[in-house]
């Protein structure tokens, strides 16, 4: 993948987190980041899936990086957690499977309808996965109460 | 801040103090805040209040409170909606109390501020999903000339949930018509890319909060919260899946309208 097009992902999903961020009334000093950790993840969903990693892998190792800046914010910027999560995440959230499953369903392709399904349930099992295994770490004592 | 230090509270005090504590639970637990930190900064407000054996429980929609020489509390919290707003608030709001920085009857003021602390215009919030769904239909793969219909499509979805909500339609519902409409507009409109324009538009809707809050509630250990939050992401998702469904079966059937 080229540099401009992954400068060029990297705005796109970071705007969507932006508008996201607005959405849930974040406040209005988190926007910035929240938009930088919904683009890092999508950053390196890209980077892996132009490897040739599939969508969960890449779900699942994006996560990781994403759940890490988003502990960094919470403690740096004094706010909870959830702030940048809530929006952080919604670039990985898999829209495109749900619509694919319900796609190939009414189209009647049973094979496509139960491997998109599958695809969905797998990635948000992998984002959950990842983000537990990040927030699971415990903080040193004097950062615990920051989040 | 000799509160702090008073062995018990005066009964006045004490329930202003109930008050308090219940009032900045309800608050967290409407505006979107998971279990554990409920509880944590329900336990932290009594405590730095002087409150005696406290003992908080909360689930995902209510929370119980006993305390020393007062009346257990109960609420019933039906409806949550999101507004992060509030919620780094009233934990800033704890984390002063917790510090003895803040005497009581200030800390009732400022609890009645943040809940007046007014949501984004609805103008903007249409602004923000319309913005939202343009980005996301880029982002999977859609044309520039379908980000104009994404921007329309998205910004008419917003104004069709405040709608919903004013009329109090139940989520699952909201959800399953607000996914039918996108995918309505999308094969109305002339879109080049549809399947683009409808997943971007479909992000707004998806269950990625619920399914957020549903690990955090695992995390913690608070697993009955975080089981109802997961069968509220799993028929959300499914509500979409069949709202969309529903909409490609009748233009399909009705309008002839070719699956590419």
């Amino acid at each position: 993948m080229s540099l401009p097009e992954l400068l060029r992902q990297l705005l796109i999903s970071a705007g969507g987190t932006w508008a996201f961020a607005i959405l849930f009334h974040a406040p209005r000093r988190s926007w910035w980041a929240c938009a930088l950790t919904g683009g890092a993840g999508w950053l390196v969903y890209c980077l892996l899936t132009a490897a040739g990693a599939s969508s969960v892998t890449a779900s699942l190792v994006a996560v990781l990086p994403l759940t890490v800046l988003c502990r960094a914010f919470a403690v740096g910027l004094r706010m909870p957690i959830t702030v940048f999560l809530f929006s952080g995440i919604f670039p990985l959230v898999p829209g495109a499977a749900i619509y694919y499953t319900a796609y190939y369903f009414i189209r009647g392709e049973n094979a496509l309808f139960v491997q998109k399904g599958a695809e969905a349930f797998k990635i948000a099992v992998a984002m959950a996965l990842g983000i537990a295994f990040v927030l699971s770490i415990p903080l040193p004592r004097r950062h615990r109460r920051s989040e | 801040m000799d509160a702090r230090r008073q062995a018990t509270p005066p009964p006045a005090a004490g329930e202003e103090l109930m008050n308090l504590v219940m009032r900045a639970g309800k608050l967290l637990l409407e505006n979107g805040a998971e279990v554990f930190r409920v509880q944590q900064t329900m336990d932290i407000i009594a405590r730095s209040y002087g409150g005696q054996d406290v003992n908080i429980y909360v689930l995902t929609n209510g929370l119980y409170c006993s305390m020393e020489g007062q009346r257990t509390r109960v609420a019933y919290v039906p409806e949550a909606t999101t507004h992060l707003g509030r919620v780094t608030e009233i934990n800033a709001l704890s984390r002063r109390i917790a510090a003895g920085q803040v005497p009581l009857a200030e800390a009732i003021a400022r609890l009645d501020a943040i809940a007046a602390l007014p949501p984004t215009p609805a103008w903007g919030q249409v602004a923000a999903c319309a913005a939202g769904s343009a980005c996301f239909a880029m982002l999977f793969g859609g044309l520039w000339v379908d980000v104009g219909w994404a921007l329309l499509i998205g910004a008419v979805l917003q104004l069709f949930l405040f709608g919903a909500a004013r009329l109090g339609l139940n989520k699952i519902f909201t959800k399953l018509v607000g996914a039918g409409l996108v995918a309505a507009l999308a094969v109305v409109l002339p879109c080049r890319g549809m399947d683009q324009v409808i997943i971007g538009c479909l992000m707004p809707l998806t269950p990625g909060i619920a399914l957020t809050m549903s690990i955090r509630d695992f995390i913690n250990g608070d697993y009955l919260s975080g089981t109802i939050r997961l069968i509220d992401a799993l028929l959300i998702a499914g509500s979409i899946a069949c709202g969309v469904g529903l909409v490609l079966v009748g233009a399909g059937n009705l309008l002839g309208v070719v699956f590419a």
